[in-house]
């Protein structure tokens, strides 16, 4: 399986809202290893709720991110990355993956064990996400996730 | 590092945690062997996990990953 990697800038909100999708295929099945969550914007006490979650449909009108393969010679990526914010949000599957509460001045980060890994469901319009379950500001997050495929 | 090292109930996450003041604080996280979920294991937290025979492997507890074994590697296919 060849690892790829992709970053993203967004802005948390106080609704649930989808901040990084990397969608699935027929072809291809993502499997996240690693993700750091973190905030570049000026400190401030406050905090929001983050989740990974499957969906089965694709969010709509997001940036397109630039993956990067951790191994130069990799193929590239059959993932293309959105960014949010979405005009339209995914529909998601009941239950989160990974959920977490975050402070805005602290760093997150989850790394899988081998075997470990967050994996989609197979098929078009599956697909992962990284996703903002509420928060108390609107501050830009800077989000990196890595995964395999 | 590993929890509970010599039974299967061993972790399959990390998460680090750099807080305000500059401390890192590891845990570790536990998977649903049916849908995948990571949680972080609390001790006395109250919270029922299960354990699936078949899979020989825990289970978040939630009620579609309790009644039927449907590994995670054939749900996603």
């Amino acid at each position: 399986m060849a690892r790829y990697g992709t970053t993203h800038n967004v802005a948390a909100s106080s609704a649930e809202t989808c901040l990084i999708f990397l969608p699935a295929s027929a072809t291809v099945r993502v499997a996240i290893y690693d993700c750091i969550w973190g905030s570049d914007a000026v400190p401030a006490d406050q905090a929001g709720e983050f989740t990974i979650r499957r969906s089965t449909t694709d969010p709509i009108t997001g940036t397109a991110l630039d993956e990067f393969a951790l191994d130069p010679l990799s193929p590239t990526t059959g993932v293309a990355a959105l960014g949010g914010t979405f005009a339209t949000e995914p529909v998601y599957v009941t239950g989160n993956l990974l959920s977490f509460g975050l402070h805005q001045r602290a760093t997150f980060r989850w790394v899988a064990f081998p075997g470990g890994e967050i994996h989609s469901v197979s098929g078009a319009a599956n697909g992962l996400n990284l996703s903002n379950e509420g928060h108390g500001a609107t501050p830009t997050m800077a989000i990196t996730v890595y995964w395999a495929e | 590092m590993y929890l509970l090292q010599h039974t299967s109930r061993k972790a399959k996450g990390q998460i680090i945690i750099t807080n305000l003041n500059g401390d890192t604080e590891y845990k570790e996280t536990m998977q649903c062997a049916h849908c995948g979920k990571h949680w972080v294991l609390k001790p006395g937290s109250g919270r029922k996990r299960g354990f699936c025979m078949l899979c020989n492997q825990v289970t978040c507890g939630q009620e579609q990953c309790e009644i039927r074994c449907v590994p995670q590697e054939v749900m996603c296919d």
